[in-house]
Parts: C-alpha cells; structure tokens; sequence
C-alpha cells in the first residue's frame, strides 16, 4: 500500500523531526490450526510514534496480541501502538475465525507516514473446531474473545477451571469433573492394581496432546504410555469409573496416601 | 491518597462549553485514524506545537486519542462534559462508556469508577501487567450507582505497568473497556519512604520551632536527650537536609554514635533503602537493590495463637508488609520492601483511624509544650500507629481465637431414620466462640494510663509515651521482625466475650442444611458439622471450624426376602445390609432362625452380611421367622437405650410342585400326580383337568388319558388356599401328518402306492437363518401295477427366520445433557437440544417392535436425529446444528443426523447416545437404552412349486421329545386331522430340533389342495 497523502495542516508537522534511515517490515505466517502471524517492524531512525494496524477481511479475527495490542471489532482490525520511540518490535497474534479465505493487510505509520507491512497474504482458516483459538472464538460469547476474559488462563465462567482446561476436557460441569482428575487406585507397587481412568477430552482438537502421568513416590509426576497399562483414551465418553476409589485433592502430599495415582494432562502444542 | 475518579453518565453534569472534534482529528471527521494519531503521538512526544490546544499535547488527550483509535476510530463529543473525557467512541453510544480522567495512576491510588447504570449487575475485572502486584477490589452496592474501589499495591513501587479495567454485564455478556492505565512508577526522589522521612522531619522540625528551637538545635542535638525510638529519624532528617553533602551527616551525628546507634543506622538505611544514597557513617557496606518479587499473604496471623483470621481492613497492614519484607531478608532478596512499610504509613495517614486521631491531637498541641513532648507526640505517632496496627486497632478491636462445639449426646450419634417422635429426645448442638480482645477499648485504656490526659479522650504527649515507653520497651518503629505482644494485660488476650446464639453464629452444615443452635439430625448420613461465626457486631470478623459429627443412620435391610423355599433344600442364602457395618466392623450383625439350621454367618464387608440357612423339613415348624439384628447399641436421635435395629422376614414354603413333569402320555394309559415340596408331609390339594382329553381322580390324582389325543392341562389346587399349580402334556404321543405327492410328480410306472415312509429332518441353530431339508421315501417299494413305485428324495429349501423384536426403552440412563442453554449473545439465551427417534411400532404394552435385520442374527434399526439449535443468526453467525455424533455400548460409532444401526440381536441391550453440535460449538447429548425383552419369530422356507412333491404322510412323533431338546420347557404341539393331509407340526420353545415321521397309510387325494404340506415352527 503506498503511503497515504493527507494533505492537511499538520503535515508540516512530520516534516518537523526528520527521519533517517530506512524502515524495515515484514509479515511471517506459520502454522496451521491455528495461523501464528509475526509482524517485524524497524522503524527508521528517529521515528517519534508509530503504530501498525493488520486489516482482516472476512470474518477473521486476532486474539492473543502480543505488545498489548488489541483488536478492533469495528474496523476488523488488529492494532499496536502507537510507540514512542524508534525501537524495532515483533509483534504477533492469532489469527481464527469461521473456515474459509481471510486476507490480511497491514499499515505501518511512521510519524504520519504511511507504509504497507507487507505484501497481502490469504490464509485458509481450519475448522475453529480444531484449535484453541477457534474454540475460545466459537465459545466465548458477545465480545468476551477480546477482553480479559478470553486469557488462556482466565477463568471465565468462575468454575475453577481455566479457558485451556476447559478447552481440553470440557466446557462444563459435570464433564470437567470427570477430567483431568487425579485418580488414586489403592495398591502397592508390588501388586500393580487395576487402573481404569475415565476422562472426557476434545476430540476435535488436533493442537492438544494428551498424556498420561503416574505418580512416583520418587520422581514426582511420570509420563505413562496409556496402552503400557492397558488404558485406551476415551473420548467423550464415559468409562467404568467403578474401580476409582478416591479422588485425591491438591494439599495432599501423595506420598503419604497409599496407593496408584494416575492423571491426565492435556498440552497444548504450538503449530 | 491520591483518588482518582472515572464517571460515566454522571458526567453530564459537569456543565462545560461545547465541545469540537479531538484535536487529533485533524480534519474533524469524528474519526481519528492511524495516520492522525501517529502525527498526534509524534507531537506529543516532541512537546511540539500543535495547531489545536492545549499545545504543547497533554497526555489525557494524547491517550484519550489512543483509546478512540483502539475502540473502533470514531467517536462523539458529549455535550457538557469537558475534555478529554468528553470524546467517547461513537460505537459505545447509547450505553455506559467508561472513562478516567487520567491515564495514568501511581502505587497506591485508588481507582473509582462510578457507574449510573444500576439497574444492572455489573462485575469489573482487573488486569495489571508487566509489574508484579495486586488489587484489592472494593464493591460499594450501598449508593445507588456501582462503586468500584481498587487500591493499586503493587509490590516494586519503581516499576512501570499497564492496568486494564473491565466492567461486564452478567446478563448480556456486554464489556465495557476502560481505556488502559499507565502505572507509574513512583518519583525516586519523592518516594513514598524518604518522603515519609522527610514528612516526619518536617514536623520535627515545624514543632521544634514552634517550641522556641531552632534547627541548629538538631544538628547540635545531643543524641542522649532524644528518645531512642526516634533517633533514627532524627539521623535521617539530617541527612535530608544535606542529600548531596553526606559528610554533614558524619559531621552531625558520627561522632555521636555509639556502638549500638550504628547498627541502628545500618538497620535504618536497609530498611529505607537509601543505600544508594547514604552509606554508613563508618563505611559500612553500601547496599545494592535486588530486584524480586513475593506474594503477600492474604491474611495476617494471630502470632500468639497461630490462628489465621481474616483480615477486615483492605488496607495493606504494615503488619503484613513486614511479614512480607521478613520473607524478602530471608531469601537474601528485595530489600527494598523496606520502603513499603515506609509507604504503607504514608498511606494510613487516610484512612488510619486511631493514627488520624492521634495526629490530629497533635495539632492542637500548644507551641509552647515541652520539646520532649513534641518529640514524644511525633514518635507517638508512628509508635501507636504500629502498635495499634499490630492489633489492627480501630477497624479489628477483636478476633475470634476458638470455637467450641459440643453436642448434648453420645459422641457417636446413631439413629434411625424411621424412629418414632417421642420415643427419644433430640441432640442440641452447643457451638460458642471466644472472642479475644486483639485490640482494646482504646477508651477505657485511656482512661486508665492517662487519667486527666490533657486532651479529652486523647493521651498526654508525655504520659502516653512513657507509659508505653515503659511497660513495652522492645518496641520499635521498624523494628524488622514482627514483634510478638501477647499477655498485654488490659490490651489484649482477654476474653472478650462468649458469644452463642444466631445473633452472632451461623452454624450450617450436616447435610449442607442451616441448622439451628438446636442441632437435630434430620436426615440420615454421615454428618460433618461446619459452624462458621461471622460476626456483626466485632466487624464482620469470622472463623469457621469443623467438628465431625457421626449421625449416621443404622439401619438394617434383609435384602433377599422373597426365595423360593423347599423344605428338602441343602440350605438357602440370604443377605442383610447394615448401613453403618462398614464403619463398625463384621462383627456387627447376628443373624437368629426360629427353626431350621444356621450353617454360616459370614461377613462380606461394606455393610453386607450372608446367611447360609438349611430350611427345616418340618412344615409344622413354617413360617420361619429370621432375624438380622445389629448388635450395635444405637441412641435414636442422639439418645441412647434404644432397642438394637433388626430386620425380620418370614419364610414359608413356596416351592411345591406336581410331579412326575410328564410330556406326553398314550391314550389310555394311566399316571398318578403327586404334589411335592420337599417334605414327608406336602399340602393336600384338589385336582382337576382344566382341558384336554382325560381324567383326574380330584384327592389321588389319578389321570387316566383319552378318549382321542390333544393336549391336557391338569391342575392342583392347595385346600387351604387358592394356590394352584398346573401341568400341560399330551395325549397321544404319536404324532401323524400327510404328505401330499403331486400325480404329476408320480412314478411313470404303474402302481399302487401302498405304504410310504417319509423323513423329514429340520435342521438350523439359533436364530441363524439357513436351509431346511426335506427326506423322504417309500416304507416299502410299490408293488407291481400300484400307482406309485418307490418314491424317495429330498428337498432343500432356503429358511429363513422372521423375528418379531420387541424392546422397551431403559430408563433415561442420561438425559441431563438433553437440552442445554447458551447465551445468545442479546441478552437472552436459546437452547440446544439432542434428540432422536425410530420406526416405533408399539405392541399393547408400549413395547417397541424393532424392524427386521439383514440376517437372521442381525437387527437393524434406523435411527434420525433431531438435534435442535437456535436457527437464524447468534452472535452474528447463521447458526442451526451441523454435527451428530453417535456413538453405541457396542463399541461402534457413525456420524449424520441419520444412520443405520445394525446390531446383534444376541446383545439383548444396546446403549445410544447422540451429541449434536451447533455452528457455536455448544452442544447437547442424550443417552439412552435399548432393552430386548423378547425375540418372537417364526421360521419359514420357501417352498419351490417347482418341487413340490406331491403325497401325503401321516406322521408319528416319538414318544418323547427328541433327546437333544434339552431345554425343559420344550413344548411339541400338534394339530392334525388324522384323516387328511395338511396336518400342522408346531414346536414352541426349542432351539433345535430332529423331527420324524412316518407314514402309516397311504392316503392320497392328488385333488384334495389341503393336502398340500405345511410345516412351521414358532416361538423359536
């Protein structure tokens, strides 16, 4: 995009502090459920303020802004700044939305000066199903998805349980009472019970890892192959949960209870 | 306190001139862009002239232009609000818009935002970034408007951070952004604990010329005449006058100090952290900043009793701030928390009541006091600012150090839940508090350390002190380590009150049931007492304590009352449950028998108990009475001396029968039924034949078959009462049938068919569709000139078996999921909703008639979904349900709003459940059961005219049924006309079968169409 003539008074007034040097931008898109997008910007020396705005077109919109930025529901547009200084900056976000085509064009202004971010891109947004974005887009209601609330670590419905746990094994009660629960199967090491745990887990997301954890009196917290102790991952789907026998609350040290402890742990993993 | 106030709507009447567009907007488009706000940034920076005031750029309206560009870049002037916070985004019209009146806070302001909207919930979030740190939220509902109140303490008052404020509506889920606050960090040079010294010096310094003293006074004070709290300040205070000159704090008091006055200093400079500034007048070490963060705790801690309360000031207590800066020293870390006990008193000037008291008796103070009261009333200043503080003197005078619950009753409190009112009393529940007197009555202590304190109701500058001076001699003003004051008679640890009653204790628990001080177990369970005292009266204090209260129920259940007894058994098993045995032990239930023979008493555990009894053979000795009794002493309602909980059952005999089971019996032939029941003595009946051919002697039971063959049924019934029994068998147990030969199909020789005979064999298993095979051949070859000649062959023909599958629905085994609510994003919601149904054919009694399979072994049912979500638009998306996932108890899944299931009949149960999704992703999922409750069917074969043979067999059955008809309740029923072909063989209740038969005269009517052969089985 060329740069904008605005040919009003206080043009004069970029005229004022003169820049030197030359402004670098760029847009880098990676990943795919869902699109990570990182825009670099070098600013000319003796840049004053600047700022960037990312236009989305569509429905696409960005969460997880990094250098507070924020999104612009009005003008579908994801904005930083501006910045008073001449320091280079990566800034980053999300990219979600419905499934389909999103294009994204950027304006970086220098002091009043114009310049394209970079060249268009069009990215093809997965199903929001299968990934953390597009389900923080299709769950949080009215404009929760660009305020604090939308936080990974928020706890929006005030449950318990966090925006990523929740995403991982359940919107709601009573499913995430079933899930990343530690079970305890009373037994001694030397005569391995009969395990069976029974968890509810997002079978759309394909940005989740699930991983089973023992506990070691030792070690602390195990990885655990699921099929080594014959525990197959259920999804969405209720188990036999006749064989749990405890459920073991955080404060109480596990070393000190007899018994097999076994949890679930979802990780969320970058594209 | 600096207070800071955001008004939305009440800012309409702050009465301003009329108000243009942001100077940022440059062409006064009511839209601030990218490029006008950059321009504007880039002025604002620089301080340069700007063409539309104020000029150079304020910050307000620097970051009010940020905020309009980050909500959405247009915006509306409010009439008669003035800038910048007039200039709100035009996308918030119409609702409450949040504004500050600064962008920018320092540690410890207090942010307000005032809300006009009241009529609506709102909740407010708070985020700070970047600076480790935390808020306390105040809520105000008492005004009319929402008042938010958030003290801003973060713990590294030099950092800079952002805070973001949120207010949402609960109901639509619609947030409000305030536009974000720039933390500041707090001035160096003016920092909350120099400045606090400084502060301090002043006043010394103020009060001492007041009194006639000039400031020489200090810089020649001799050290031994200042009180040695306040010695450091006085140190310090020098130093602030000289910052940039630190030999005149050697010159002053360097050669003053002693050995301990130095450690003193050095404590001093660790704790205001004016290292950097000042180093020891010795040349002792200069102390660095290490920058580190910490949690405070929530709470302060009762040093003396090791109870945890619960603070009532949000106030940050200098307490808890040396807590805090303890925990810092002692991990080797931040020494600059010093500063916060510094600024936490800068911030208790406010809203420190008995500080503010005391300072402002020091006003009035006369000029002409005594310099040592003047020394003394500052230090008493701060001396009973901590002191109180400890104490949380005016807003904590009390804290609840112990609860006490007792309960009128055995400590184990067994009852029963069907006892009778009246039968015993009831438990009382005795829960009282001792409230310990953390602080005082301040009055009352006046009144006793300063009696005719010059200021009414205040303390004398000089009494006061020494009074304080010399009963509590470690106090220090920063003293580092908490000090801990117990045994303060007169101040503290006195109890204060006992306190009972609901005035001031709310007991809840035991069922999660508000009980009363009058504690009654009402229900059965274990109970587990919570009684949380919250008090009205000492400020809304509390503590809350637990007591587990065993009110459990006893209570025993024979579960298996209803066995079948007969008097020759080896022995039958019953089993009682005892509700509390799992808590008692095995040995907590005695089983006792009127008559027959207790062969084990065991346990199982979890409250279950078996009992192997061996009935008696005696019928005299029935009705047998059995007992299960607990042998627990059980107080019904808390009361003991009840009567012990048992359960009893009586046991008669159930099991008596007609014998011998016969199946068929020949005509003519004679069979004498009995009754049996296992002993020498069974009940007389009465017998009679309800149908069939035959009779029966009504008191010997003699039958006699015939005349003509069918089948009978004979019945039994008790004398003493209408109890019956009855026994269908056959008469006649030869069975014939005809075979119909086609003339067509007829040897080509002449002949005449005397005699024939036929095999048929039916073979299949199960409910497996298959072939049926069909032998037959002449008895005898035909001799010469008869019609027929030898006829033999065989017929295959393809079987298939028709099921008649009736099911009923399980009970719901989940439909908690089946309709479920989601905001709408308008304020309203709509719902979700998993259903589902199939072809239902009901019989008469709303059993469900399941279609046919693709086998004989397979059944198929098609099932559609009708998952239900808002239509229409939600949230902006054109929403309605675009996913089914079903998923089956047999392992299998399918997706689509309709799928087919197939299944094995053979499973006899199948459980279904769908989950429909919304384009949201919200959902709703229903689960249900299938249960087979009867598999019917006929088995049929195609008959191919094609083969059809055309002669007529008369059929003899065996006389018994075949050997491999295992199952007893095999029934072989036939009709037949003994004179025609067409007879009918009907087999009900077996799996499989051999038939044969044989033709024992020939009967042929090639014309007769009746003759054609039939052959079905049912109820297989």
């Amino acid at each position: 995009m060329n740069p904008v003539n605005r040919c009003i008074p206080l043009c004069l007034l970029s005229t004022l502090v003169a820049l030197s040097g030359f402004a670098e931008q760029s847009r880098t898109i990676s990943g795919t459920f869902p699109s990570r997008v990182e825009i670099s910007i070098v600013p000319p020396e003796g840049t004053n303020a600047w700022s960037v705005e990312e236009v989305l077109t569509g429905e696409g919109v960005s969460v997880d802004l990094s250098g507070e930025g924020i999104f612009d529901e009005e003008n579908g547009k994801a904005k930083w700044g501006p910045f008073l200084d001449d320091a280079p900056r990566v800034l980053s976000y999300h990219l979600t939305g419905p499934a389909g085509e999103v294009a994204l064009d950027g304006i970086v202004s220098f002091d009043g000066t114009d310049e394209p971010v970079d060249t268009m891109d069009v990215v093809i947004l997965p199903d929001p199903q299968t990934n953390f974005s597009g389900w923080r887009y299709l769950t949080l209601p009215g404009e929760l998805l660009h305020t604090l609330g939308a936080h990974p670590l928020s706890d929006v419905n005030l449950d318990g349980f966090n925006l990523l746990q929740e995403y991982a094994f359940g919107l709601l009660v009573p499913e995430i009472q079933d899930g990343p629960v530690i079970i305890a199967v009373p037994g001694s090491s030397a005569n391995p019970p009969d395990c069976n745990i029974s968890y509810y887990r997002n079978r759309f997301a394909e940005d989740l890892v699930f991983t089973l954890h023992r506990h070691d009196p030792v070690n602390g917290w195990l990885p655990l192959d699921f099929e080594s102790i014959g525990i197959m991952a259920e999804e969405f789907a209720l188990g036999d949960t006749e064989k749990v026998s405890e459920v073991v609350f955080a404060g109480t040290p596990l070393t000190e209870v007899e018994g097999t402890f076994l949890q679930v742990q979802a990780r969320l993993v970058e594209p | 306190m600096k207070q800071l106030s955001a008004t939305y709507g009440l800012v309409l009447v702050l009465a301003t001139g009329h108000l243009g567009g942001h100077p940022a907007d440059s062409n006064k488009d009511f839209r601030i862009d990218q490029t006008e706000l950059t321009l504007y940034g880039q002025a604002y920076k620089n301080e340069a002239v700007w063409p539309e005031g104020p000029s150079p750029i304020e910050q307000a309206h620097y970051e009010r232009a940020v905020f309009i560009w980050q909500a959405g870049e247009r915006y509306r002037a409010v009439e008669g609000v003035a800038a910048p916070n007039g200039w709100v985004p035009d996308p918030l019209e119409g609702s409450p818009y949040v504004a500050l009146s600064t962008g920018s806070v320092e540690p410890f302001d207090l942010v307000t935002v005032h809300g006009i909207n009241g009529e609506r919930p709102l909740e407010a979030r708070f985020r700070l970034d970047n600076l480790p740190g935390y808020f306390e939220i105040l809520l105000d509902d008492s005004e009319e408007d929402l008042v938010i109140s958030m003290p801003l303490n973060p713990l590294d008052p030099t950092g800079e951070g952002t805070l973001s404020i949120e207010l949402v509506d609960t109901e639509s889920g619609d947030v409000w952004r305030c536009p974000p606050l720039r933390l500041q960090p707090l001035p160096e040079s003016a920092g909350a604990g120099i400045q606090l010294v400084s502060s301090i010096g002043s006043t010394l310094e103020q009060s001492s010329l007041q009194a006639g003293y000039e400031l020489e006074f200090f810089l020649g004070l001799d050290m031994e005449f200042v009180p040695y709290e306040i010695r450091p300040l006085v140190y310090m205070k020098s130093i602030l006058d000289h910052p940039d000159n630190p030999d005149s704090f050697e010159k002053v008091v360097g050669e003053q100090m002693s050995g301990t006055d130095l450690a003193l200093w050095d404590s001093i400079v660790a704790k205001l952290d004016l290292a950097n500034r000042i180093a020891s007048p010795v040349g002792g070490e200069v102390f660095s900043s290490a920058v580190s963060s910490f949690s405070l705790q929530a709470g302060t801690r009762n040093f003396c009793e090791g109870n945890f309360i619960r603070p009532i000031s949000n106030a940050l207590t200098l307490s808890q701030l040396m807590t805090a800066q303890n925990k810092a020293e002692t991990e080797n870390a931040d020494k600059r928390s010093a500063r916060d006990i510094a600024d936490v008193l800068l911030s208790m000037k406010g809203n420190f009541d008995f500080g503010k008291q005391v300072g402002e008796a020091l006003q009035n103070i006369k000029p002409n006091s005594p310099v040592p009261g003047v020394l003394d009333a500052v230090s008493q200043t701060l001396l009973f600012a901590k002191f109180f503080d400890h104490y949380d003197a005016g807003t904590l005078p009390s804290e609840f150090v112990s609860l006490e619950l007792q309960v009128d009753g055995p400590a184990r409190g067994y009852f029963v839940e069907d006892d009778q009112e009246g039968m015993c009393g009831e438990a009382t529940l005795t829960a009282s508090a001792t409230v310990q007197s953390a602080g005082y009555d301040h009055e009352k202590m006046l009144a006793d350390v300063v009696p005719g304190s010059p200021v009414p109701g205040v303390p004398g500058p000089d009494t006061l002190y020494k009074w304080v001076n010399e009963n509590y001699p470690d106090i220090d003003i920063l003293d580092t380590e908490p000090v801990l004051w117990c045994g303060i008679v007169g101040l503290a640890n006195d109890l204060y009150a006992n306190v009972t009653g609901d005035d001031f204790l709310k007991v809840t628990g035991y069922n999660n049931e508000k009980v009363g001080m009058d504690f009654e177990p009402l229900k059965a369970g274990p109970g587990l007492l919570t009684v949380e005292i919250i008090s009205g009266k000492f400020g809304g204090a509390s503590i809350t304590e637990t007591k587990d209260y065993e009110t459990r129920p006893i209570k025993v259940e024979i579960l298996s009352p209803q066995l079948e007894v007969l008097g020759n058994e080896e022995s039958v098993i019953y089993l009682a449950h005892l509700s509390d045995a799992a808590q008692t032990g095995p040995t907590d239930l005695d089983w006792t028998v009127t008559a027959g023979q207790i062969l084990n008493q065991t346990p199982l555990g979890n409250g279950r108990y078996q009992l192997e009894w061996k009935p008696t053979d005696n019928e005299s000795d029935y009705p047998v009475t059995i007992t299960a009794k607990s042998t627990t002493e059980v107080c019904l309602r808390g009361k003991e001396g009840a009567e012990p909980r048992m359960a009893s059952i009586m046991v008669d005999l159930q099991g008596w029968e007609i014998f011998p089971v016969v199946s068929c019996l020949e005509i003519g032939a004679q069979e004498i039924f009995i009754i049996d029941d296992g002993t020498d003595n069974p009940p007389e009946v009465t017998w009679e034949v309800v149908s069939g051919p035959g009779i029966i002697e009504a008191d010997t039971g003699l039958f006699t078959a015939g005349p003509g063959f069918g089948d009978v049924v004979i019945r039994a019934t008790r004398n003493n009462s209408t109890e019956t029994r009855e026994q269908t068998f056959r008469v006649g147990c030869s069975l014939f049938g005809a075979i119909t030969f086609d003339p067509a199909d007829a040897p080509s020789s002449p002949a005449t068919v005397k005699s024939l005979t036929a095999s048929l064999t039916v073979g299949f298993e199960g409910l497996v569709s298959g072939d049926v095979f069909l032998t037959y051949e002449s008895f005898e070859p035909p001799a010469e000139g008869e019609q027929y000649g030898h006829v033999s062959g065989t017929y295959q023909g393809a079987g298939r078996y028709y099921p008649n599958n009736f099911a009923e629905l399980s009970a719901l085994t989940d439909a908690t999921n089946a309709i479920r609510s989601y905001p709408n994003g308008e304020g309203e919601t709509y719902d979700v909703v998993a259903s589902y149904f199939y072809e239902e054919i009901s019989d008469n009694e709303g059993n469900v008639l399941l279609p046919d399979g693709p086998d004989g072994d397979l059944m198929e049912i098609r099932l559609d979904a009708v998952g239900y979500s808002r239509a229409g638009f939600v949230r902006g998306l054109s929403n309605e349900i675009v996913s089914y996932f079903w998923t089956f108890s047999d392992g299998t899944s399918d997706v689509g709003s309709s799928v087919t299931k197939t299944f094995s009949r053979t499973r006899r149960d199948l459980v279904i459940e769908l989950e429909v999704f919304d384009k949201l992703g919200n959902w709703a999922r229903i689960k249900e059961k299938i249960l087979i409750v009867q598999i019917n069917g006929t088995y049929r074969f195609a008959y191919d005219p094609s083969h059809t043979e055309t002669a007529c067999i008369y059929w003899t059955w065996p006389g018994d049924p075949p050997d491999d008809l295992v199952d007893p309740n095999v029934n072989l029923v036939t009709t037949r006309d003994p004179d025609a072909c067409g007879s009918t063989v009907i087999l009900t209740g077996g799996r499989s079968a051999t038939i044969s038969a044989e033709s024992t005269q020939v009967g042929i009517d090639p014309d007769d169409p009746d003759q054609l052969f039939t052959f079905s089985l049912l109820n297989f």
